[in-house]
């Protein structure tokens, strides 16, 4: 569209109707709206002094008559020109030639027109500029189409600058839960190939577990957290809970779905680590709390492990069952927050675990299938790389359209707390 | 020009249903048929209200059965509606066929349909839409087909017009600016039914997130501490409502803060006049009906400025503040300072007010402009089949393809239907006898 060009000639200084006119009355204000003193800006400053805001001195002196003086002239001319005071219509005035006038609009509107010179001169002299307002009749067919048009449209005004170092750094929060999935595959694998028993499977990832949460307590420490030591009582209550309810339960879990056929579970899996990679939240680094998006994340991933381990079929299976869905919780559940906190700390170290995560995968999916393990490795290479680029190339057919047509968002301090 | 027209009006939104759109309609037609044309307007049934009805003067209403889904709309069907669509626009001799609002599925497809059978269309607008959301997005999408072959759009502030321009790529010199209106006789100021000890505000709203009532719920604590002398008076209903009964418990403002729950229509103007200032607290709005209402009773105006309301009152009759917290309550301060000098100022007074409002709006204003865009539509030359396909085909890479298919099969329909049911088969509506109706009423009121 052709008015939506950036080259469209903006209305800039038109010469202005009212330089032309006989100045017979003084005008005080030479706003684009010739009546009273504009009332909304000048108050504000003193609204507090005493809730009865007085119209300013200036305005109740000249300003004020000459309007008074105006209003019986422009009411006279109106029921000179129509005859009937209601819904004069607007063929009237241009017939009589006073069409400049907007006469329907607040008397003082005209407040710079002297109604006998208007008729007299209302032809040879240019029309009265066009505005954007409705409630005063305008000399403008009611489909015209003025210079200003979307002069207030906005375009793209919250578009971002990218720099590439810093995308490259922060595409590492994507590319470690792709590797932490593709880790998970790799265990579930050789657990069910039997190259990995479910005891080391449950000490490794106990022993990793216990770490984690070492440093955890030991950085709420540095960082004085208060109440740590109720927390930290919880959070073993809670485990220890957990680890036996998960205990009692893995002899169902494991018959879950024997009478569904492993193709249907390794579809539903793919699936569900879909949901899981969609979901995941990725942007808040909020340690502590699981949200919305995140909660769906999480509640895929756990019910795709469980979808798994109800496919393992060992002689200590039981005990694979429960360190498989151990090791789930604690992957999808308590990694992600230790990948947060890493985050926090530092960029680098965040950088540093990607590249950890990306070649455990590609190791451990070496053993299995060498195509899935360099897919693994170009994949990451291509989201950390080539992706920001991709990114900060298709920025520029970014056509973002703001304007005041846009629903506003209300700003509420809160200064009282419900 | 004294040429008699026949209307035809689609909406989705009308009486029983209340609303600007509904409100806008009537009020339309009937100063239309007050200037000598023939209107019909179209709408689905609601609940027992079905069939053929005449409403005052002579207007008759066609109430078809159909689906409601959302929000008073109807399902959107493409072609079912045709049949029925055809049979009333050949019954009734259609000349135009005018549209209104975005939401109104009957709008979109009488447009359709009368563009199949080779009849005028008008569309209006009444609301504005962004361009981020999933829903504006969809309602963009079907706006543009419809109106890449509408004759004239007519928005109802200049806003507005740049809002539907944008949306449908539309050509701006093809789009009327015609505000709404209001019946002032109906908003005549009543200086004694307000109560002098107190400054009283008013809000009449729907109580809803996009009517702003957040900022109301920060700024009535804020104004009743500074202020002793105000109080509040809160019409309309909905699920705001929680919030503001609950602000009102928390600051104990019980007796400063009246909640009146929702208020019918014929009970606004006994609402208004009871106050001295009028609060909007709106997010979005095309052209806010509400604060002419107010200002027609005398009230002074505070709004939010959004949307067209910049456009509908002069800035002595209202105060704006940009929608946040601390700018609606220096607002509001302003004009309850200004309350107190009202009475020094003739120009300030309500009835001064009230005869201003009376004269920027008006039902017969809009109806003369709304008629200068039907005749200067009625003798357009309907253009080739293949140029409305060409028209259809610049919508999009692949809506564009779905469009013409669209405007295929329905232009298929319509000579499949020309063939089952000829057109001279059909028979023509007889015509309202308003001298008589007229006649009539005066002898019963009598």
């Amino acid at each position: 569209m052709s008015f939506l060009s950036p080259s469209q000639p903006q209305s800039v200084a038109r010469p202005s109707s009212e330089s032309h006119q006989p100045q017979s009355v003084v005008r005080t204000t030479p706003s684009s709206e010739p009546h009273i003193v504009d009332f909304g800006v000048p108050f504000l400053g003193r609204r507090r002094d005493t809730g009865s805001a007085t119209l300013s001195p200036q305005l109740q002196t000249t300003e004020h008559s000459s309007i008074v003086e105006d209003s019986g002239l422009a009411i006279n001319n109106i029921s000179g020109t129509s005859g009937t005071a209601e819904a004069p219509s607007l063929e009237t005035y241009i017939e009589k030639g006073t069409a400049h006038v907007s006469t329907t609009a607040y008397p003082s509107a005209c407040s710079s027109l002297p109604v006998g010179v208007g008729s007299r001169h209302g032809h040879s002299r240019a029309r009265r500029q066009w505005r954007k307002l409705l409630y005063i009749k305008q000399d403008y067919p009611d489909d015209y189409v003025d210079d200003t048009f979307l002069m207030e449209l906005q375009k793209n005004t919250n578009v971002r600058m990218y720099n590439y170092s810093t995308i490259v750094m922060q595409t590492s929060v994507v590319t470690q839960h792709i590797s932490s999935i593709m880790v998970f595959i790799a265990v579930f694998i050789n657990l069910y190939s039997s190259a990995l028993t479910g005891q080391l499977l449950l000490w490794c990832s106990s022993i990793s577990t216990v770490l984690g949460f070492i440093l955890w307590d030991l950085l709420n420490m540095y960082l004085r957290t208060p109440e740590q030591r109720i927390i930290r009582l919880k959070l073993i209550k809670g485990a220890v809970l957990f680890a036996l309810l998960l205990f009692g339960l893995s002899p169902i879990l494991r018959t879950l779905t024997e009478d569904t056929s492993s193709d249907t579970i390794w579809a539903m899996t793919v699936i569900f680590f879909c949901v899981n990679l969609a979901f995941h939240d990725y942007s808040t680094g909020n340690p502590t709390n699981i949200r919305f998006p995140g909660s769906v994340s999480l509640n895929a991933a756990i019910l795709a492990s469980v979808l798994l381990a109800s496919q393992l079929d060992q002689l200590d299976s039981n005990l694979s069952v429960f360190a498989f869905l151990a090791f789930a919780l604690e992957w999808f559940g308590l990694f992600p927050i230790f990948r947060r906190y890493l985050k926090r700390i530092s960029a680098a170290a965040s950088m540093a675990m990607a590249v950890l995560l990306a070649l455990i995968a590609a190791v451990m999916f070496m053993f299995i299938s060498r195509a899935v393990a360099l897919l693994h490795l170009f994949g990451t290479l291509f989201i950390t790389f080539v992706c920001p680029l991709w990114l900060i190339w298709v920025q520029r057919y970014k056509n973002e359209i703001h304007g005041p047509w846009d629903e506003a968002r209300p700003i509420v301090h809160r200064y009282y707390n419900y | 020009m004294t040429k008699s027209l026949s209307i035809c009006m689609v909406s989705d939104f009308f009486y029983p249903a209340m609303g600007g759109v509904e409100s806008h309609l009537y009020n339309n037609s009937q100063c239309l048929m007050q200037r000598g044309h023939k209107v019909v307007i179209i709408t689905h049934a609601h609940g027992n209200r079905r069939g053929v009805r005449y409403l005052a003067g002579g207007l008759k209403v066609y109430y078809i059965p159909a689906l409601i889904v959302y929000s008073n709309a109807s399902l959107p069907t493409f072609f079912c509606t045709f049949p029925i669509f055809r049979q009333i626009f050949i019954r009734e001799q259609v000349d135009i066929v005018h549209g209104h609002q975005a939401f109104s599925t009957f709008c979109h497809e009488a447009i359709l349909h009368a563009r199949s059978m080779g009849l005028k269309t008008v569309f209006t607008d009444h609301s504005l839409l962004g361009f981020g959301d999933a829903s504006g997005i969809f309602i963009n999408k079907l706006l543009k087909f419809t109106l890449s072959d509408v004759h004239h759009a007519i928005c109802v502030s200049h806003t507005s017009k740049e809002n539907t321009v944008l949306r449908a790529a539309l050509e701006p010199q093809q789009v009327s600016v015609i505000p709404n209106a209001i019946i002032a006789e109906q908003f005549e100021p009543d200086p004694g039914a307000r109560d002098p000890s107190w400054i009283t505000i008013v809000v009449l709203s729907r109580l809803v997130y996009r009517k702003g009532i957040d900022l109301l719920v920060a700024a009535v604590p804020r104004i009743c501490k500074q202020y002793p002398r105000v109080r509040f008076l809160i019409g309309g209903d909905g699920p705001k409502r929680i919030d503001l009964e609950q602000m009102r418990e928390q600051h104990l403002l019980q007796d400063r803060v009246e909640l009146l729950g929702s208020v019918k229509a014929a009970d606004v103007r006994r609402v208004l006049v009871r106050g001295d200032i009028f609060l909007n607290t709106s997010l979005t709005e095309a052209f806010c009906i509400a604060i002419v209402e107010a200002a027609a009773c005398g009230l002074l105006v505070v709004s939010t400025k959004v949307g067209g309301v910049p456009e509908v009152l002069p800035r002595y009759m209202i105060t704006f503040a940009v929608p946040e917290e601390d700018e609606v309550v220096g607002a509001l301060g302003v004009a309850i300072g200004r309350v107190g000098t009202r009475d020094a100022h003739p120009e300030l007074s309500p009835m001064h007010f009230h005869g201003q409002v009376k004269k920027m709006y008006s039902w017969h204003n809009v109806a003369e402009r709304t008629e200068r865009v039907y005749f200067k539509i009625a003798d357009a030359e309907e253009p080739p089949l293949i140029e409305r396909f060409r028209k259809y085909y610049g919508c999009g890479l692949v809506a564009g393809k779905l469009f013409c298919l669209v405007a295929a099969v329905d232009f298929l329909i319509g000579v499949v239907l020309a063939w089952l049911w000829p057109k001279e088969q059909i028979e023509i509506a007889r015509q309202f006898n308003n001298d008589r109706y007229r006649m009539e009423i005066s002898n019963k009121s009598e």
